[in-house]
């Protein structure tokens, strides 16, 4: 039964020292809660400039192959942030809430969230260089761009959504 | 003078009332109080970073702060928005926190000092405006922290 397999492993994990320490501690559950919000925003909030440069919003006289250069450090360091920290709270009340509709919904939004960020850096990322900077970008990028924007809201969302379901 | 009466004012507006009652709609404030402050967040770390030197190098960063005004001010009117609903929600939580006071000044500072960076960016002052966007960064770090943590107390 691969659902007993899940649930027994879900359990080890609960019940591991570090996630039953976090769980147990005071102060360092919302000490990474408040790295989860950290790490959120830069993340999020640097992938929808590019997004919004992508779709000429914003930075029109900066061409989005230098855009994404530029903020993806940023864009790393959030997400590590975003991950690891995130992880660790998953960790600590994972018996309790891997039940929870809002965090599996979490969990199928950044898969698709995640495979269009590799979409965009395996394909249009290559061609980006070639964009000018007084022709629009192609409307495969320009949808990729919309569809980010629409995904990480959306996770940010579900991840709130799961504190009151 | 109190302000206790118009926290209790505010939470006894339509918005107020109807948020207090309603989870869903709570949190859907909460989703939009949190997505406008990644764009903020993004927005201002750029910006800051940009008058730093640290990224955009090749651009001039009074060019970048100018062309991210318009979401900056979008995100900062959405998030102040969706902040006062959810204090609506539940205002006397907020009045009686000793967080939440400290909050408001580190943003306020905070609104004050990006002020500050644009001015100085405008006028081609470049070391004052790394020290402001030094203070900054400092300062926005400090409004997030705190407003996870008036959550906690």
């Amino acid at each position: 039964m691969p659902m007993s397999i899940l649930s027994n492993a879900i359990h080890a994990l609960y019940e591991s020292p570090l996630p039953t320490a976090l769980r147990e501690s005071e102060y360092a559950f919302p000490v990474i809660q408040t790295i989860h919000v950290l790490g959120v925003a830069a993340m999020a909030g640097t992938i929808a400039l590019v997004d919004l440069n992508v779709l000429g919003v914003v930075l029109r006289r900066q061409r989005p192959a230098r855009t994404v250069a530029d903020v993806l450090p940023i864009t790393w360091i959030g997400f590590a942030l975003a991950i690891l920290s995130g992880t660790a709270l998953f960790a600590a009340q994972s018996e309790k809430i891997w039940g929870n509709t809002f965090l599996q919904l979490k969990f199928v939004l950044l898969l698709i969230a995640g495979l269009n960020v590799i979409v965009f850096h395996t394909t249009t990322r290559k061609t980006i260089e070639g964009w000018s900077e007084t022709v629009a970008p192609p409307i495969s990028a320009r949808a990729s761009a919309a569809a980010s924007l629409l995904l990480w809201a959306l996770v940010i969302a579900a991840g709130r959504y799961i504190a009151y379901y | 003078m109190s302000l206790e009466p118009l926290f209790v004012w505010l939470g006894q507006t339509p918005p107020g009332v109807f948020l207090a009652k309603s989870t869903a709609a709570f949190a859907a404030t909460e989703t939009l109080h949190l997505i406008s402050l990644a764009v903020l967040a993004g927005t201002v770390l750029i910006v800051d970073l940009a008058s730093l030197r640290v990224v955009f190098r090749q651009a001039a960063p009074a060019e970048v702060a100018r062309s991210l005004n318009p979401v900056l001010l979008s995100a900062l009117g959405a998030i102040v928005v969706s902040g006062v609903l959810l204090v609506a929600a539940g205002p006397l939580k907020y009045y009686t926190n000793a967080i939440f006071p400290v909050k408001l000044a580190a943003l306020a500072a905070a609104i004050a000092v990006q002020v500050g960076v644009y001015w100085a960016l405008g006028r081609d002052r470049q070391a004052l405006a790394k020290s402001l966007a030094a203070a900054s960064l400092a300062l926005w770090f400090s409004v997030i922290v705190l407003g996870r943590w008036l959550g906690l107390i």
